[in-house]
Protein backbone atom coordinates (compact mmCIF):
# COMPACT_ATOMS: atom_id res chain seq x y z
CA UNK A 1 0.00 0.00 0.00
CA UNK A 2 1.27 3.34 -1.00
CA UNK A 3 2.59 6.12 1.67
CA UNK A 4 -0.60 8.56 0.31
CA UNK A 5 -3.17 5.83 1.25
CA UNK A 6 -1.39 4.77 4.80
CA UNK A 7 -1.27 8.47 5.43
CA UNK A 8 -5.14 8.99 4.42
CA UNK A 9 -6.13 5.66 7.11
CA UNK A 10 -3.60 6.80 9.44
CA UNK A 11 -5.79 10.37 9.46
CA UNK A 12 -9.43 8.39 9.08
CA UNK A 13 -8.48 6.08 12.39
CA UNK A 14 -6.68 9.59 14.18
CA UNK A 15 -9.73 10.10 16.11
CA UNK A 16 -9.82 6.47 17.61
CA UNK A 17 -6.17 5.70 17.85
CA UNK A 18 -5.43 7.13 21.34
CA UNK A 19 -8.70 4.92 23.24
CA UNK A 20 -10.03 7.92 24.61
CA UNK A 21 -13.17 7.73 23.33
CA UNK A 22 -13.65 3.89 24.05
CA UNK A 23 -12.67 4.65 27.65
CA UNK A 24 -15.29 7.08 28.14
CA UNK A 25 -17.85 5.63 26.26
CA UNK A 26 -17.50 2.37 27.93
CA UNK A 27 -17.68 4.12 31.37
CA UNK A 28 -21.04 6.18 30.17
CA UNK A 29 -22.71 2.60 28.70
CA UNK A 30 -21.82 0.97 32.29
CA UNK A 31 -22.95 4.10 34.54
CA UNK A 32 -26.22 3.38 32.50
CA UNK A 33 -25.91 -0.59 32.32
CA UNK A 34 -25.67 -1.10 36.10
CA UNK A 35 -28.81 0.27 37.70
CA UNK A 36 -30.64 -0.54 34.64
CA UNK A 37 -29.72 -4.52 35.21
CA UNK A 38 -30.77 -3.85 39.54
CA UNK A 39 -34.05 -2.86 37.95
CA UNK A 40 -34.84 -5.48 35.43
CA UNK A 41 -33.41 -8.08 38.45
CA UNK A 42 -35.09 -6.20 41.88
CA UNK A 43 -37.82 -4.94 39.77
CA UNK A 44 -37.46 -1.39 40.99
CA UNK A 45 -38.93 0.90 38.50
CA UNK A 46 -36.77 3.75 40.54
CA UNK A 47 -33.95 2.29 39.20
CA UNK A 48 -35.35 2.14 35.42
CA UNK A 49 -35.81 5.89 35.79
CA UNK A 50 -32.55 6.47 37.51
CA UNK A 51 -30.74 4.62 34.45
CA UNK A 52 -33.16 7.09 32.29
CA UNK A 53 -31.64 10.27 34.15
CA UNK A 54 -27.96 8.83 33.65
CA UNK A 55 -28.23 8.88 30.02
CA UNK A 56 -29.79 12.02 29.35
CA UNK A 57 -26.73 13.85 31.49
CA UNK A 58 -24.28 11.57 31.02
CA UNK A 59 -24.21 10.84 26.94
CA UNK A 60 -24.17 14.52 25.98
CA UNK A 61 -21.42 15.24 28.61
CA UNK A 62 -19.42 12.45 27.33
CA UNK A 63 -18.39 14.17 24.29
CA UNK A 64 -17.54 17.22 25.96
CA UNK A 65 -14.96 14.49 28.28
CA UNK A 66 -13.62 13.19 25.19
CA UNK A 67 -12.75 16.36 23.82
CA UNK A 68 -10.93 17.48 27.51
CA UNK A 69 -9.00 14.91 27.28
CA UNK A 70 -7.88 14.99 24.35
CA UNK A 71 -6.72 18.09 24.60
CA UNK A 72 -4.62 17.35 27.25
CA UNK A 73 -3.50 14.08 25.96
CA UNK A 74 -3.74 13.30 22.61
CA UNK A 75 -3.33 17.24 21.01
CA UNK A 76 -0.13 18.31 23.31
CA UNK A 77 1.20 15.02 21.70
CA UNK A 78 0.61 14.45 18.30
CA UNK A 79 -1.66 17.09 17.46
CA UNK A 80 -5.33 17.88 16.74
CA UNK A 81 -7.34 16.02 13.30
CA UNK A 82 -11.37 17.05 13.49
CA UNK A 83 -13.53 14.27 14.29
CA UNK A 84 -14.89 12.23 11.07
CA UNK A 85 -18.20 13.76 10.85
CA UNK A 86 -20.51 12.34 7.76
CA UNK A 87 -22.04 14.36 5.14
CA UNK A 88 -24.99 16.31 6.10
CA UNK A 89 -27.30 14.50 3.42
CA UNK A 90 -25.78 11.13 4.52
CA UNK A 91 -26.53 12.13 8.76
CA UNK A 92 -29.92 12.99 7.34
CA UNK A 93 -30.62 9.69 5.87
CA UNK A 94 -29.64 7.93 8.47
CA UNK A 95 -32.08 9.65 10.94
CA UNK A 96 -35.36 9.06 8.76
CA UNK A 97 -34.11 5.66 8.42
CA UNK A 98 -33.74 5.07 12.23
CA UNK A 99 -37.21 6.99 12.61
CA UNK A 100 -38.63 5.01 10.54
CA UNK A 101 -37.06 1.74 11.77
CA UNK A 102 -38.43 2.90 15.68
CA UNK A 103 -41.93 3.22 14.07
CA UNK A 104 -42.30 0.04 12.54
CA UNK A 105 -40.79 -1.73 16.04
CA UNK A 106 -43.14 -0.16 17.91
CA UNK A 107 -45.86 -0.93 15.71
CA UNK A 108 -44.94 -4.49 15.46
CA UNK A 109 -44.67 -4.54 19.30
CA UNK A 110 -48.01 -3.27 19.65
CA UNK A 111 -49.49 -5.16 16.80
CA UNK A 112 -47.89 -8.58 18.48
CA UNK A 113 -49.37 -7.35 21.99
CA UNK A 114 -45.86 -7.70 23.55
CA UNK A 115 -45.96 -3.68 24.65
CA UNK A 116 -44.05 -4.85 27.72
CA UNK A 117 -41.24 -6.43 26.03
CA UNK A 118 -41.49 -9.88 27.83
CA UNK A 119 -42.39 -11.91 24.79
CA UNK A 120 -40.42 -13.43 21.53
CA UNK A 121 -40.86 -10.70 19.49
CA UNK A 122 -38.84 -8.08 22.36
CA UNK A 123 -35.74 -10.99 22.30
CA UNK A 124 -35.85 -10.43 18.77
CA UNK A 125 -35.78 -7.21 18.99
CA UNK A 126 -32.77 -7.74 21.22
CA UNK A 127 -31.29 -9.67 19.12
CA UNK A 128 -31.70 -7.58 16.26
CA UNK A 129 -30.21 -4.80 17.96
CA UNK A 130 -26.90 -6.87 19.61
CA UNK A 131 -26.68 -7.70 15.84
CA UNK A 132 -26.67 -4.51 14.29
CA UNK A 133 -24.57 -3.25 16.95
CA UNK A 134 -22.05 -5.93 16.34
CA UNK A 135 -21.98 -5.85 12.44
CA UNK A 136 -21.55 -1.69 13.30
CA UNK A 137 -18.14 -2.52 15.45
CA UNK A 138 -17.45 -5.13 12.33
CA UNK A 139 -17.48 -2.39 9.84
CA UNK A 140 -15.65 0.42 12.14
CA UNK A 141 -12.79 -2.31 12.45
CA UNK A 142 -12.17 -3.08 8.69
CA UNK A 143 -12.75 0.40 7.41
CA UNK A 144 -10.59 2.24 9.71
CA UNK A 145 -7.86 -0.98 10.39
CA UNK A 146 -8.52 -1.17 14.11
CA UNK A 147 -8.55 -4.81 14.82
CA UNK A 148 -9.52 -4.05 18.25
CA UNK A 149 -13.30 -3.00 17.52
CA UNK A 150 -13.68 -6.90 16.99
CA UNK A 151 -14.02 -7.38 20.46
CA UNK A 152 -16.61 -5.72 21.77
CA UNK A 153 -18.52 -6.71 17.98
CA UNK A 154 -18.03 -10.18 19.93
CA UNK A 155 -19.19 -9.11 23.44
CA UNK A 156 -22.35 -7.86 21.60
CA UNK A 157 -22.78 -11.65 19.79
CA UNK A 158 -22.11 -13.12 23.21
CA UNK A 159 -24.05 -11.09 25.41
CA UNK A 160 -27.68 -11.48 22.91
CA UNK A 161 -26.57 -15.48 22.18
CA UNK A 162 -26.60 -15.69 26.16
CA UNK A 163 -29.67 -13.79 26.47
CA UNK A 164 -31.61 -15.65 23.47
CA UNK A 165 -30.81 -18.72 25.32
CA UNK A 166 -31.78 -18.13 28.95
CA UNK A 167 -35.03 -16.05 27.53
CA UNK A 168 -33.88 -12.89 28.89
CA UNK A 169 -36.34 -9.95 29.42
CA UNK A 170 -35.43 -7.22 26.86
CA UNK A 171 -34.53 -4.85 29.48
CA UNK A 172 -32.32 -7.22 31.60
CA UNK A 173 -31.19 -8.18 28.25
CA UNK A 174 -30.07 -4.82 26.98
CA UNK A 175 -28.64 -4.01 30.66
CA UNK A 176 -26.80 -6.95 30.46
CA UNK A 177 -25.39 -5.49 26.89
CA UNK A 178 -24.30 -2.35 28.24
CA UNK A 179 -22.65 -3.39 30.85
CA UNK A 180 -20.75 -5.56 28.86
CA UNK A 181 -19.53 -3.91 26.06
CA UNK A 182 -18.76 -1.03 28.15
CA UNK A 183 -16.46 -3.08 30.31
CA UNK A 184 -15.48 -4.48 26.82
CA UNK A 185 -14.90 -1.06 25.64
CA UNK A 186 -13.09 0.64 28.67
CA UNK A 187 -10.29 -2.44 28.34
CA UNK A 188 -9.47 -2.26 24.69
CA UNK A 189 -9.67 1.32 24.88
CA UNK A 190 -7.30 1.18 27.73
CA UNK A 191 -5.19 -0.45 26.44
CA UNK A 192 -5.28 1.40 23.45
CA UNK A 193 -4.53 4.39 25.53
CA UNK A 194 -1.48 2.72 27.01
CA UNK A 195 0.24 1.82 23.45
CA UNK A 196 -0.73 5.28 22.52
CA UNK A 197 1.08 7.15 25.67
CA UNK A 198 4.29 4.63 24.97
CA UNK A 199 4.45 5.42 21.96
CA UNK A 200 4.22 9.26 21.82
CA UNK A 201 6.02 10.88 25.23
CA UNK A 202 4.91 14.00 26.17
CA UNK A 203 6.74 16.46 24.25
CA UNK A 204 6.98 20.43 24.38
CA UNK A 205 5.29 21.68 21.77
CA UNK A 206 6.39 24.96 20.24
CA UNK A 207 4.40 28.04 20.39
CA UNK A 208 1.86 27.58 16.83
CA UNK A 209 1.61 31.60 16.87
CA UNK A 210 5.51 31.58 15.48
CA UNK A 211 4.37 29.41 12.68
CA UNK A 212 4.90 32.30 9.96
CA UNK A 213 1.44 31.61 8.17
CA UNK B 1 -9.06 16.53 -23.44
CA UNK B 2 -8.16 13.99 -21.09
CA UNK B 3 -4.37 13.40 -21.08
CA UNK B 4 -3.96 9.90 -22.53
CA UNK B 5 0.30 9.71 -22.20
CA UNK B 6 2.99 10.27 -19.91
CA UNK B 7 4.21 12.93 -21.63
CA UNK B 8 0.48 15.06 -21.77
CA UNK B 9 -0.08 13.60 -18.21
CA UNK B 10 3.46 15.14 -17.19
CA UNK B 11 2.51 18.77 -18.41
CA UNK B 12 -0.89 18.46 -17.03
CA UNK B 13 -1.16 17.56 -13.41
CA UNK B 14 -1.76 20.51 -10.60
CA UNK B 15 1.99 20.86 -9.87
CA UNK B 16 0.67 22.67 -6.91
CA UNK B 17 -0.48 19.38 -5.72
CA UNK B 18 2.22 17.12 -7.70
CA UNK B 19 5.16 18.55 -5.05
CA UNK B 20 5.88 15.08 -2.15
CA UNK B 21 5.28 17.52 0.79
CA UNK B 22 2.09 19.48 -0.33
CA UNK B 23 1.00 15.98 -1.84
CA UNK B 24 0.99 14.70 1.23
CA UNK B 25 -0.60 17.92 3.04
CA UNK B 26 -3.53 17.82 0.42
CA UNK B 27 -4.25 13.81 1.16
CA UNK B 28 -4.79 14.21 5.04
CA UNK B 29 -6.91 16.85 4.32
CA UNK B 30 -8.89 15.14 1.65
CA UNK B 31 -10.36 12.70 4.87
CA UNK B 32 -10.50 14.95 7.61
CA UNK B 33 -12.35 18.34 8.14
CA UNK B 34 -9.43 20.15 9.91
CA UNK B 35 -6.07 18.94 10.93
CA UNK B 36 -3.33 21.44 12.60
CA UNK B 37 0.30 22.18 12.77
CA UNK B 38 1.42 19.48 14.72
CA UNK B 39 -0.32 16.69 13.14
CA UNK B 40 0.75 17.82 9.93
CA UNK B 41 3.97 17.66 10.51
CA UNK B 42 4.39 14.67 11.92
CA UNK B 43 2.86 13.23 8.87
CA UNK B 44 4.90 15.11 6.11
CA UNK B 45 8.10 14.90 8.13
CA UNK B 46 8.87 18.96 7.60
CA UNK B 47 10.55 21.16 9.56
CA UNK B 48 8.10 24.08 11.19
CA UNK B 49 9.28 26.46 8.62
CA UNK B 50 9.20 24.04 5.41
CA UNK B 51 5.33 23.45 6.82
CA UNK B 52 4.29 26.91 7.13
CA UNK B 53 6.18 27.69 3.83
CA UNK B 54 4.13 24.75 1.57
CA UNK B 55 0.72 25.79 3.56
CA UNK B 56 1.11 29.15 2.56
CA UNK B 57 1.12 28.44 -0.48
CA UNK B 58 -1.46 26.38 -0.77
CA UNK B 59 -3.79 29.17 0.47
CA UNK B 60 -2.43 31.33 -1.28
CA UNK B 61 -3.79 29.39 -4.49
CA UNK B 62 -7.60 29.36 -2.39
CA UNK B 63 -6.89 25.55 -2.06
CA UNK B 64 -6.32 26.10 1.92
CA UNK B 65 -7.81 27.81 4.72
CA UNK B 66 -5.84 28.47 7.67
CA UNK B 67 -7.52 29.37 11.11
CA UNK B 68 -5.92 30.71 14.25
CA UNK B 69 -7.85 29.95 17.83
CA UNK B 70 -6.82 29.51 20.89
CA UNK B 71 -7.87 26.33 23.13
CA UNK B 72 -8.30 27.11 26.71
CA UNK B 73 -4.79 29.39 26.63
CA UNK B 74 -2.92 27.07 24.33
CA UNK B 75 -2.97 28.82 20.34
CA UNK B 76 -3.72 26.16 17.91
CA UNK B 77 -3.48 26.97 13.86
CA UNK B 78 -5.64 24.28 11.82
CA UNK B 79 -5.82 24.01 7.99
CA UNK B 80 -8.86 22.65 6.10
CA UNK B 81 -9.13 22.68 2.42
CA UNK B 82 -11.42 24.78 0.06
CA UNK B 83 -14.30 23.64 -1.76
CA UNK B 84 -11.76 24.66 -4.85
CA UNK B 85 -9.29 22.45 -3.05
CA UNK B 86 -11.16 19.50 -2.56
CA UNK B 87 -11.61 19.96 -6.31
CA UNK B 88 -8.60 20.47 -7.36
CA UNK B 89 -7.62 16.83 -5.44
CA UNK B 90 -10.50 15.28 -6.71
CA UNK B 91 -9.04 16.15 -10.66
CA UNK B 92 -5.51 15.09 -9.67
CA UNK B 93 -6.57 11.93 -8.38
CA UNK B 94 -8.44 11.58 -11.81
CA UNK B 95 -5.29 13.11 -13.89
CA UNK B 96 -2.80 10.21 -12.18
CA UNK B 97 -5.51 7.63 -12.50
CA UNK B 98 -5.65 8.72 -16.06
CA UNK B 99 -1.79 8.52 -16.01
CA UNK B 100 -1.56 4.79 -14.73
CA UNK B 101 -3.56 3.64 -17.13
CA UNK B 102 -2.22 4.84 -19.85
CA UNK B 103 1.10 3.23 -19.10
CA UNK B 104 0.02 -0.14 -17.67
Amino acid sequence: MNEILKTQQRTQSYWFGDGITEIVGGIALALVGVPLYAAAQFKMSGLSTLALGVMILLFPASAKVVRFLKDRITHARTGYVSYPKRPASKRRRGYVIALLLGVAVVSTLIALGDQSLQGVASRSLLLGIGVGMAAAFLVRAIKLHLPRFLAPAAACIAVVALAWGFEFQFIEGLALMWLVLGATLFLTGSMALLVYLHKNPRIEVEDDSNDGI
Amino acid sequence: MTPTTAFEFAADPDRLIHEPARLKIMAVLSVAESADFTYLMGETGLTRGNLSVQLTRLKDAGYLDIKKEFVGRMPRTTASLTPEGRRAFGAYRTYLGGFLDATA
